[in-house]
């Protein structure tokens, strides 16, 4: 419990930016903290329907609501397929919750629709420092000199590895310089046939997902987008020479085939009940594998290509509503969570915090393991790119390009270069549309 | 003829014209009564109907003539949507893939459920509980009844394919093959609509008077003589109505399970109209387009049960 207390003063501290700022909180709050005397109602929307995340939001909320018993918080659980609709149909209804999950892919189009509200001048008006966020996950959240949201988490893709597994296969464990062809050669050895099936693959990953491919591409020398930010261009052979490790693992039965993942629940389950040995994901699917895995189990960050390491980073927080009808009280939760509130998504593995000052907290660096390299979340920030200028919606067109080229290899219609330019035109067409 | 008229003949007439005023002053009254205590009772009903119908289909032909993201404002195209549709070259395999999935799926679905109905309704005391185990695909929901036969496609650990590979053929990759991928989505969705349709002929099987059978039977016609001569042009009605439905279902309602099977891949083979309507408006946000798409399927669908409604005179029989 003393690492309890030294989080919470740590957090109070480094966000208040000192007493001076804490007591400008309280007192300033003549205009951004909410009447004692009235009842506040607000919603707080999450993009899961079960599991860990809202479970901490309604951890967080009970404990602000014991803290300010004049405040009722509902915590809306949004389903995370459908998340981007839900919210566009509250947009339409005017229904959209005071506060809600947002995300990097969210501030600019958010922003040019005028839902989301600037946070720079809420903060600067409660006296609360917005310079204590690391820069590089704030400036996910910034356009145009305005703040969308507060980034909760440092997400940087880590590679997972199931302990247990590389030990029977008679395998060294992934080392910080390990490279694509390692990640090749122990995925070849990791995965187990049986007859016409298979019952242990190497790796398991969202092929299609930008934070996985595009720094593949990156780190062989290729490039995603031309300087206008109009023509795809990771067709190059750098480009190729990245989607040819995602498809050599696809081609040959060593990475989980899309139909698989379809079929278990998704890229990152297989890795989960013990079907895959590796998978490529953040930190905030480390309750869910230590829930799920019986196998003892670590991380490493992402292999090097031929020309450097990258790998993806992301983040994603909380955004207040501009249809908020109680501004003051929206703020008034929104700091609670950025203070005494972070702490719970430390304590429950969830979230690496985007605030430098917390990097080495024992709330989440000292937790029992697995994994036990927790070190490697923040080594690999150091080489984490931000996503490239690509369209909004994550499920549009784009990624469309990436799973219908990826399909038509696996299903034998082109070749992997014929499909990677294919890929890049139909990507480049979605961008001019 | 007689063609003058007494005075009392005048009067009596002139009382009738009294009268015949009156009446119809009360059938006005009872008319208005009526209508108000109509309006009372389907008001409710219309109301919900004028908001969640009405109001969106008019919407959604509104929303088609514009460039509309829901996130920006809408821009006026006029018909550009529906001549985008038109000229898109990924229309033809759409409208082919849409056909392909509604006559594969419509036409078991209208006729297996007819043989079963008939058989059931000869199956003595095993009538009810059979009954009840057909009525099941009903009571589930499509998307769970989809996510269980996810996993009996399964390439590896389907069930499907370990009862294939036990007569020794190598294990297929249903839902994951241009091939089977179609199939696939049809077989399940034939699985989830026959129940009801057994309903509607099992409902039809009851309105066929059972003298015509003993009429039948004694002039030596046999069971499928039967079946061929007396069951099926009785109930042909029923077996208008069950076709009619049906279509109208395939074509607009095979969202969920195409969506839970398969997203409409791989590389788009099982993608039909429905599902690219949903993926135009809610993956790519492009509503007016998927508006204009959707107009496009309810003319289609107009067309298609116009021509069913004329060529029904041919082969229906009513009496």
């Amino acid at each position: 419990m003393d690492s309890h207390r030294t989080t919470r003063r740590r957090v109070l501290g480094s966000l208040a930016a000192g007493a001076g700022a804490l007591f400008s909180y309280t007192a300033i709050g003549s205009s951004w903290t909410a009447a004692q005397d009235e009842t506040h109602e607000l919603t707080w929307a999450t993009n899961n329907l079960e599991g860990t995340e809202p479970e901490m939001l309604q951890k967080v909320t009970d404990m602000f609501v014991a803290a300010n018993p004049n405040f009722k918080v509902t915590v809306l659980k949004y389903d995370g397929t459908t998340y981007d609709q839900k919210l566009l149909a509250d947009i339409v209804a005017g229904t959209l919750p005071d506060l809600f999950v947002s995300a990097d892919v969210y501030t600019r189009p958010f922003f040019e629709s005028n839902l989301t509200a600037d946070l720079k001048p809420l903060a600067e008006d409660a006296g609360y420092d917005l310079g204590n966020f690391d820069p590089l996950f704030l400036s996910l959240a910034e356009f145009d000199g305005m703040i969308g949201f507060l980034p909760r988490a440092a997400d940087v893709v880590v590679c997972y590895y199931n302990k247990a597994q590389f030990d029977a296969a008679g395998l060294d464990y992934p080392t910080p310089d390990w490279t694509y062809d390692d990640m090749l050669a122990m995925a070849e050895q990791l995965t187990i046939k049986d007859g016409d099936a298979t019952t242990q693959y190497g790796i398991s990953a969202a092929n299609d997902w930008w934070a996985y491919w595009v720094p593949m591409v990156i780190a062989e020398g290729g490039e995603i987008l031309n300087e206008e930010g109009t023509e795809a261009i990771f067709n190059s052979p750098e480009g190729i020479a990245g989607w040819n490790v995602i498809f050599t693992a696809l081609q040959n039965g060593w990475s989980v085939p899309p139909s698989v993942q379809d079929t278990v629940g998704g890229p990152w389950t297989p890795f989960a009940n013990g079907m895959a040995a590796m998978t490529f994901t953040v930190r905030a699917l480390t309750p869910t594998y230590r829930a799920q895995l019986t196998d003892d189990w670590d991380v490493q960050v992402v292999p090097k290509g031929s020309a450097m390491r990258k790998t993806g980073m992301g983040t994603q927080g909380y955004a207040m509503s501009s249809q908020t009808e109680d501004p003051a009280a929206a703020w008034q939760l929104m700091q609670f969570i950025f203070t005494d509130g972070m702490v719970v998504f430390m304590e429950n593995y969830l979230t690496v915090p985007p605030i430098k000052t917390f990097y080495d907290d024992p709330a989440w660096r000292d937790l029992p393991p697995p994994p036990a390299n927790t070190a490697v979340f923040i080594d690999a920030i150091g080489e984490a790119m931000v996503p490239p200028p690509l369209p909004f919606y994550s499920t549009g067109a784009f990624r469309q390009a990436m799973l219908d080229g990826i399909d038509a290899v696996l299903l034998g219609q082109m070749d992997v270069e014929t499909a990677v330019n294919n890929m890049a035109a139909e990507a480049t067409a979605s961008l001019q549309e | 003829m007689q063609l003058s008229v007494t005075e009392s003949e005048l009067a009596g007439l002139e009382t009738s014209r009294f009268w015949r005023r009156s009446r119809n002053q009360i059938k006005e009254k009872k008319d208005w009564n009526a209508a108000l205590w109509a309006l009372l009772f389907l008001g409710p009903n219309l109301i919900l109907f004028l908001i969640f119908t009405a109001y969106p289909v008019g919407y959604g032909l509104y929303i088609s003539l514009y460039n509309y993201s829901i996130l920006k404002p809408k821009e006026w195209v006029g018909l550009e949507n529906y001549d985008t549709f038109i000229h898109d070259p990924k229309t033809p395999d759409l409208i082919w893939r849409s056909i392909y999935y509604a006559v594969g799926t419509t036409i078991p679905v209208v006729v297996l459920p007819l043989i079963v109905a008939v058989l059931l309704s000869n199956a003595g005391v095993a009538t009810r509980p059979l009954r009840m185990i057909y009525i099941l695909p009903i009571v589930t929901s499509p998307v769970a009844a989809a996510a269980v036969w996810k996993w009996l496609y399964a390439k590896d650990f389907g069930l499907i394919n370990y009862g294939l590979s036990l007569v020794g053929v190598s294990p297929v990759d249903w839902l994951y093959s241009l091939r089977w991928s179609m199939p696939a989505v049809i077989l399940m969705s034939i699985w989830l609509l026959i129940p009801f349709n057994i309903i509607l002929y099992t409902a039809g099987l009851q309105e066929v008077p059972g003298d015509l059978y003993d009429a039948a039977a004694v002039d030596g016609a046999s069971s499928f003589q039967q079946f061929r001569s007396v069951t099926v042009p009785m109930i042909t009605p029923t077996i208008f109505f069950v076709f009619l439905i049906t279509m109208i279902n395939v074509l607009v309602g095979a969202f969920d399970v195409i969506n839970v099977l398969t997203q409409g891949g791989p590389l788009q083979s099982t993608n039909v109209l429905i599902y690219d309507i949903y993926k135009n408006a809610f993956e790519n946000f492009r509503m007016g387009y998927a508006s204009a798409q959707a107009y496009a399927l309810f003319l289609a669908v107009l067309i298609i049960t116009l021509i069913n409604w004329v060529l029904q005179k041919r082969w229906v029989h009513y009496s």
